[in-house]
């Protein structure tokens, strides 16, 4: 037989003492667990929104270099574009890019084509498309009901879907529709040897600005080049303003732990006439406030741990992400929400801390002041006499 | 039957005993839930989102699928101070 844990007598006394105010134990432990639920959920979204951006926008390319004229943007040649580019200093890896947005059967989705080969470690078991097929994501397979997909107006192209990329890749694969080189060049009016623009790698990543005039200068027509760092800024701009949101919906749950706290210590006023009864009976004030902070920890811990378990499974699990985010965002859908969780943990301890400690201080400080005093002075609170 | 006094002495009263439970409820459902989530976050950590990162480095993508195709946001390299996004008009709708 396994021997029974032993717990210290006083946090026996301790659950008698949340036992004999039930009701007003749970509604405590309803209240904590909702606070922390709302201030971690808020404040875990926007701070997971950002790690993912961070994340996969390290993977991008540095530079991208579109070339425009009075119309817009307008096609480069594939093969002369890198050639231009190899020559600045700095350059690496320049790869034409084949892609667009073309109307799907719910809406635009992003057409790509990838020149070179895919690693088969990235294909994972996905088979390549050939002339007439294509690979969809799961936002795009969800619109199908069949295997044929219908993309574009002008120059509409039919495809046979063979493939969907697997939900864990949702992040860049979403709304993307993988075909071949040809059938792109076909759907987006490009000409054989034509590419939509030209992604860059340099050598040194802090030289996304310096080496843009560089780089302008190289080809014979004017060139718009995006960085990096901008489309960063601009992800991460938008993670702080959901943040801004998250602090703003995060002042009434403050206010919230404020009546929590005011209700503390009234309640602990109000048992000055009991707790008199025990001095009577011989404890020490000492072991009132103990009683009274193991009271508090029986209720308070399952609640923040419950609250902030909560949140974490409302930020990181899909299906909950996407109400998550449907509430922060105001009701923008955002699709595929696999979310990174590094930092999270960091995010979770603070919230532990910032309603923990509060609550736990005002526990013990009442409690000190309530319980101070001769137990006949004590016994003379009882609202009897 | 002798008891032996240490015994005697950590038994609970009658009374108690659904405090004890109540205790090891509590205790037992805070470890579960650091443990769930503590694991969970170990695991994710360990391996979270190689795989949309390879797909982004493969397509050599510019930003992540979480906005509509042909927003902005989707695709930064669209924006341009001198030349607005008129062939988005209207593709608000998400796939």
């Amino acid at each position: 037989m396994m021997p029974r844990t032993r717990y210290p007598s006083m946090a026996i006394w301790a659950a008698r003492e949340v036992q004999r105010h039930a009701g007003r134990s749970m509604l405590l432990f309803a209240c904590l667990t909702s606070l922390v639920f709302l201030i971690a959920t808020a404040l875990l979204f926007s701070q997971a929104l950002d790690a993912t951006w961070a994340h996969l926008l390290d993977q991008a390319p540095d530079l991208v270099v579109r070339r425009i004229d009075g119309g817009g943007w307008v096609p480069i040649p594939a093969d002369d574009v890198v050639a231009y580019a190899t020559g600045v200093p700095g350059v690496l890896d320049p790869t034409p890019r084949l892609w667009g947005v073309v109307p799907g059967p719910e809406g635009p989705v992003t057409v790509v084509a990838s020149i070179a080969v895919v690693p088969e470690s990235v294909l994972n078991g996905i088979k390549p498309p050939t002339i007439g097929q294509a690979v969809v994501g799961q936002g795009v397979a969800r619109a199908l009901s069949d295997k044929r997909l219908t993309l574009g107006i002008r120059n509409p192209l039919s495809v046979t879907v063979i493939d969907v990329f697997p939900a864990d890749t949702g992040l860049a694969t979403h709304d993307l529709v993988w075909m071949t080189p040809e059938d792109t060049r076909h759907l987006l009016g490009l000409a054989p040897d034509q590419a939509s623009d030209l992604a860059v790698h340099l050598f040194r990543r802090e030289e996304e600005q310096a080496i843009q005039a560089d780089l302008a200068a190289a080809f014979p027509w004017p060139v718009r080049i995006t960085d990096r760092t901008a489309s960063a800024l601009r992800h991460r701009t938008r993670a702080a303003r959901l943040g801004g949101i998250a602090v703003v919906a995060g002042i009434p749950a403050l206010l919230a732990l404020l009546m929590i706290i005011t209700g503390t210590v009234l309640d602990n006023n109000g048992q000055r006439a009991h707790w008199g009864l025990l001095k009577s009976l011989g404890w020490t004030t000492a072991d009132i406030v103990r009683l009274q902070v193991n009271r508090a920890l029986i209720v308070g811990i399952p609640a923040v741990m419950l609250g902030l378990a909560s949140a974490y499974a409302a930020v990181f699990y899909p299906p909950a992400a996407g109400v998550t985010a449907f509430w922060i965002t105001g009701g923008q859908h955002l699709a595929a929400l696999t979310l990174v969780s590094s930092g999270a943990a960091v995010i979770l301890l603070e919230i532990a801390a910032l309603v923990g400690l509060p609550f736990l201080g005002t526990v013990f400080l009442t409690s000190v002041r309530a319980a101070t005093g001769t137990p006949w002075a004590m016994l003379q609170a009882d609202p009897w006499n | 039957m002798h008891t032996p006094p240490e015994e005697k002495n950590h038994r609970s009263p009658a009374p108690c005993r659904g405090a004890r439970r109540l205790l090891m409820v509590a205790v037992g459902t805070s470890m579960l839930l650091v443990l769930a989530t503590a694991g969970d976050q170990l695991l994710r950590v360990a391996h979270e989102d190689d795989n949309a990162s390879a797909w982004m480095k493969a397509m050599t993508l510019s930003a992540p699928a979480l906005w509509t195709a042909g927003s902005p946001m989707r695709h930064p390299e669209t924006v341009h101070p001198g030349v607005d996004l008129r062939f988005s008009a209207g593709l608000v709708a998400a796939p």
